[in-house]
């Protein structure tokens, strides 16, 4: 059998207090940290664009640490950032996308920095860079978009990259091909995803930030007549409503806590209100899981939990004796951001799928 | 005939002298080629660069320096022409490393005078200057030190207008499209000075950073890899990088009109062969040491202290150096490569028989 090439890979993932970095050689990691930022480290840029030197700098220092030399890294692969509706797949980092983070078309948020990581440091190496999946990934079909309201469409705002590789390990799981799946996919975290993915597209979503089930910081769906009564009666402002339902909502309203752990121990220690709360939560997942298993004809291949959260047993449990009927139930807990990036780039790099143009 | 050791190559080039300096504490390893000494002490930009070999140093330092005796001449200025070449990295500069390289420049008694140059600047500039004199720092009537990539960068813009007069008919650079490559020091102040004008730009550096410095401001500007630049459909292309870019095969890839640029030597080996091949391809080549002479051009007139805005005025002097350049090429029909060469060795030798007469 032919060996494969080793492939180095600098995998980049910047978060608003954090950069996490890693190194892979092929499907191997050879180092995986999180750099830490201190406020006033940061406090000091006017812009999140602003701080790429600073990333850079650090970055680099790390590679040094690990005596990485920067030459040997075949490719520069990063999370980000909030670009214009996509497919998903593997991009290359082009001067469209950088131009558009620049410019914040698409709003500002810390993962912008990835593909401008990746493109510098590619750039200096004489490699290329990509980004994989990016949050605006939006493969939905036209009839999953209408709303009921022409002025707001609905949109996809998904854990893409988590979704697509947990969709290319279930189906491999299944000896099947990527292409040929069917599933429904829950990305159960500090927000949830449920999706229709077929045939590796994600045609249907529950909305991340403000729809589907609600989650340990979301309210996820709200009845709007009352939520409109309610931000009127309170006289809430738009920011402070905002961060009522994402940020404040979910088990966090509920409970005060957004931490599921936490909310278990309660439940073992006989909290009759965290059981109900918690039960809940499965409860609207199940629901939305099964209205996804409608999108696709209820011919699935397998329901599929992933993320934070299905490494709770007790959810899961629950979530599963409401939707086992549809089909069989796999569970992969957690998400590891930074394989599916490098898993995204080395596909490239073999050949095996060809990068996008942004 | 292969050059077997260091005097053959210094007498092909006509060399005065060459230093070998080494400080094992700092990592210091470096040559000044000292090429002229005619017109006045030899002036030479201080670059550092990792080349491969100490062969490729000395060439590089020989051929820079006799490029320098040219750039002074042509310029007015009372310099000869040298090289300072230091074998290294960027990042091996500091305190001692370039204090150490101005005790070795002191040390020769002000035959030879530094300036900033590729991977050198101002700051760098006053390093040296802690350990001698003999350094080149262009300050304004106040005293304030000048950024010479500024005046450089000036000088080699209008020397682009003359170009485009001699082609087009015409100063003005709006709507002209520049492949720019290498914006740093020198190149990033060209690029202010061109969006002012309102032409059109397309970068590239090795260094991202400086491209997204540029970017940041100018988001209209265009970057591309490095290697792509060569292929830019363009009017000039502005080598303002290394030496050496335009060769035989780069040459098949241009689709410019000019070239002019910053960039010292920027045919390979100096060859008045490719000047020659670029000429027969239609595309007017700005002698490098003609138009890259901005900050000499007001070295030489700088006499006494001068405000900021005469100095840039004094600058402004490239355009009637390349016309005068452009008008003996076409009275003698020949390229303004060697046009300029002649100019500058005209100068030289006038200059040289006038020095037999002894001031009482």
């Amino acid at each position: 059998m032919k060996k494969k090439k080793i492939q180095k890979i600098l995998v980049l993932n910047p978060g608003s207090t954090s950069t996490k970095v890693a190194l892979f050689e092929n499907e191997k990691t050879l180092f995986s940290e999180t750099i830490k930022h201190f406020p006033f480290e940061l406090q000091k840029y006017k812009r999140i664009w602003d701080q790429y030197a600073f990333r850079k700098s650090l970055i680099f220092d790390l590679l040094e640490r690990h005596n990485i030399n920067r030459d040997s890294v075949d490719a520069v692969v990063a999370r980000g950032g909030l670009f214009k509706p996509l497919k998903g797949g593997t991009y290359r980092v082009n001067q469209r996308m950088i131009q558009d983070v620049r410019m914040a078309t698409y709003g500002e948020h810390a993962s912008n920095l990835g593909c401008i990581l990746a493109y510098g440091i590619a750039w200096e190496i004489n490699a290329p860079a990509f980004v994989v999946d990016p949050p605006s990934v939006d493969e939905m079909t036209p009839l999953a978009r209408y709303s009921g309201l022409p002025e707001l469409p609905r949109t996809s705002i998904v854990h893409a990259l988590n979704i697509h590789a947990t969709a290319r390990i279930a189906a491999k799981k299944l000896k099947k091909k990527f292409w040929e799946t069917r599933f429904v996919i829950a990305h159960l975290g500090g927000g949830t995803s449920i999706t229709a993915v077929r045939e590796g597209r994600i045609i249907d979503c529950s909305h991340g930030l403000s729809g589907g089930p609600f989650t340990p910081t979301r309210t996820g769906s709200l009845p709007v007549v009352e939520l409109i009564e309610l931000a009127y009666s309170q006289k809430l402002k738009f920011e402070e409503l905002k961060k009522k339902l994402v940020g404040k909502g979910g088990l966090v309203a509920y409970l005060g806590t957004h931490n599921a752990e936490e909310v278990e121990k309660r439940i073992e220690d006989g909290d009759e209100e965290a059981l109900k709360v918690y039960q809940a939560m499965a409860y609207q997942i199940a629901k939305e899981i099964g209205a996804m298993a409608a999108v696709l004809n209820f011919e699935l291949d397998a329901i599929v939990l992933t993320g934070g959260l299905a490494r709770s047993e007790m959810l899961t449990k629950w979530i599963k004796k409401y939707v086992n009927k549809i089909t069989r139930v796999l569970v992969f807990p957690g998400e590891d951001e930074l394989e599916a990036l490098a898993l995204g780039a080395l596909r490239v790099l073999r050949g095996e799928e060809e990068a996008k143009e942004y | 005939m292969k050059k077997e050791n260091v005097f053959e190559h210094m007498e092909e080039f006509e060399h005065e002298e060459v230093l070998f300096l080494s400080d094992k504490d700092t990592h210091l390893r470096a040559i000044i080629a000292i090429h002229d000494t005619t017109l006045g002490p030899a002036l030479g930009g201080v670059r550092i660069w990792p080349y491969k070999d100490e062969k490729t140093v000395l060439l590089e330092a020989l051929r820079l320096s006799r490029s320098m005796t040219y750039m002074g001449a042509i310029s007015g200025a009372d310099f000869g022409g040298a090289k300072a070449v230091l074998w290294g990295e960027r990042q091996d500069k500091n305190e001692a490393y370039l204090r150490a390289f101005g005790r070795f420049i002191h040390g020769l008694g002000g035959r030879f005078i530094a300036y900033a140059g590729l991977g050198t600047d101002e700051f760098d500039m006053g390093q040296i200057a802690r350990e001698t004199e003999y350094v080149l720092v262009t300050r304004d009537e106040n005293g304030k030190v000048l950024d010479s990539a500024k005046l450089a960068a000036y000088g080699l813009y209008w020397g682009m207008k003359a170009c485009n007069n001699c082609l087009f008919g015409i100063d003005s650079l709006k709507n002209k499209v520049f492949a720019i490559q290498g914006v740093g020091e020198v190149g990033s102040q060209l690029v202010e000075y061109l969006i002012k004008e309102g032409a059109h730009l397309v970068i590239t550096d090795i260094n991202y950073d400086a491209i997204k410095k540029i970017q940041d401001n100018y988001p209209e500007v265009e970057a591309v890899k490095p290697r792509e630049i060569y292929g830019i459909k363009c009017d000039f292309f502005s080598p303002c990088a290394i030496s050496g870019v335009i060769t035989e095969k780069t040459i098949e890839k241009l689709k410019c009109k000019i070239i002019a640029g910053s960039a010292d030597c920027m045919l390979k080996d100096c060859s008045v062969e490719l000047a020659e091949e670029l000429h027969k391809r239609g595309i007017l080549f700005a002698p490098d040491f003609a138009i890259g002479g901005g900050e000499l051009v007001v070295a030489a007139v700088q006499s006494v202290a001068m405000s900021k805005s005469s100095m840039f005025e004094s600058a402004r002097r490239i355009y009637n150096i390349m016309g005068m350049i452009f008008e003996l090429a076409k009275k003698e029909k020949t390229i303004p490569f060697k046009a300029a060469i002649k100019i500058a060795n005209e100068r030289i030798e006038k200059i040289a028989k006038i020095k037999r007469i002894q001031r009482h």
